[in-house]
């Protein structure tokens, strides 16, 4: 059991911090009401960064989408950087208006192989590393007309080990490029 | 003569010193519950103003502290960055002069490529816009029939996203590929940024 669940475990199921004491402490919290219902829950959120929310532009009318997200990701990233340049020249060439462009961090894979313990040295299979390498590109206002056309040519054009996916844009996606900073707890 | 409270054992005080047993039964010794924490203690009153006032106390502090942390950061694109050492320049060398004769063959291997690669352009600008007009047709020619038909096909289509598109690969499917597969895992091993 973590250790926040168990001291509010031993505090009959109520955690209230008070100014003087520090997490760390178990079994020193008392088990009082709070006044405030959501206290607990604006602590924990507080305790974190707060990103502030994107402005998303809604569609213009129901005739064209949100905006999407084109992320381009594969293992080489030289043909997925320039296939997301592809992808932003193709747009401003169909004139669809380009939100953003960025880069995502890449992901790395750990690929592990279960061997057995028989095996010598030299004719075990190593672990080794892949990584992901990402690139986005954010349309806005694609006219639904122009849809088919535009992922046609994006599936036509895509390099040998690129893949594509195609999402709608959401407040997480944006929140993601962040670094979640939490505020230590000598502050607190 | 007092009596020990965990035992209930007689023991004599005229003879303090000796420490005698008069009473029956053995040494039952027992020992209590360890308390690693500190006995309990009492339970304070609290009044719930005060706790209503200290919670709104520490809130604001933390928003203060918020505060002061200051704009959000990006997290890093390590392919981005230039390795420090890279940058030193001591490391910059010097490059041979290139005889004209190579100059003009790069220049000319460089105006065919632009041809190229502009060519390629152009026939692409060809064709979306030759689906374009196609597509205009066909709709405008819809219109005419039914208008509400056109303002249903022009309509987005909700289904289509989220997508996916997957390149094409350097070989075909290998055959039996399934069968050799090597038991392991694939962890996802990412820097955090906390």
């Amino acid at each position: 059991m973590s250790r926040r669940a168990l001291s509010t475990l031993y505090s009959g199921g109520r955690r209230v911090l008070h100014s003087s004491m520090s997490w760390r402490k178990i079994g020193q919290f008392q088990s009082a009401r709070c006044y405030a219902d959501n206290f607990d829950e604006e602590v924990e959120e507080l305790r974190v960064q707060q990103i502030a929310d994107q402005e998303i532009p809604p569609p213009a009318d129901d005739t064209v989408h949100e905006v999407l997200n084109i992320k381009a990701f594969g293992y080489d990233c030289t043909l997925v950087e320039h296939f997301a340049q592809y992808t932003h020249n193709l747009s401003k060439n169909m004139s669809l208006s380009v939100f953003d462009s960025y880069a995502l961090p890449a992901k790395a894979t750990l690929v592990h192989a279960i061997q057995g313990t028989g095996l010598k040295e030299k004719d075990r299979i190593k672990d080794y590393t892949l990584t992901t390498y990402q690139r986005v590109i954010q349309i806005q206002d694609l006219p639904s007309k122009r849809a088919s056309l535009l992922l046609d040519l994006l599936q036509l054009n895509l390099p040998e080990g690129v893949s594509f996916t195609i999402t709608l844009h959401t407040q997480e996606h944006y929140k993601e490029r962040f670094i979640r900073k939490e505020i230590p707890d000598s502050l607190l | 003569m007092g009596v020990c409270n965990h035992t209930k054992l007689y023991v004599c005080a005229l003879h303090p010193s000796r420490g005698i047993f008069t009473g029956v039964g053995g040494l039952a010794f027992r020992a209590s519950q360890s308390l690693q924490a500190e006995p309990p203690k009492k339970k304070k009153k609290t009044d719930p103003k005060q706790e209503q006032l200290r919670q709104h106390r520490y809130l604001k502090r933390l928003k203060k502290l918020q505060y002061k942390m200051g704009k959000a950061e990006l997290k890093p694109v390590e392919e981005m960055r230039v390795d420090r050492a890279l940058l030193d320049e001591s490391r910059k060398r010097d490059l041979p002069e290139i005889p004209p004769e190579e100059q003009e063959r790069r220049a000319l291997l460089l105006k065919r490529w632009s041809k190229f690669k502009f060519a390629q352009h152009v026939a692409e600008t060809r064709l979306i816009e030759g689906a374009i007009k196609a597509q205009e047709k066909a709709l405008n020619e819809l219109r005419t029939e039914s208008e509400e038909l056109y303002q249903q096909a022009i309509k987005t289509d909700n289904s289509l996203f989220p997508l996916e598109g997957v390149g094409p690969t350097h070989t075909p499917a290998i055959d039996g590929f399934d069968k050799k597969v090597i038991d392991g895992e694939y962890v996802d091993v990412t820097r955090q940024y906390r």
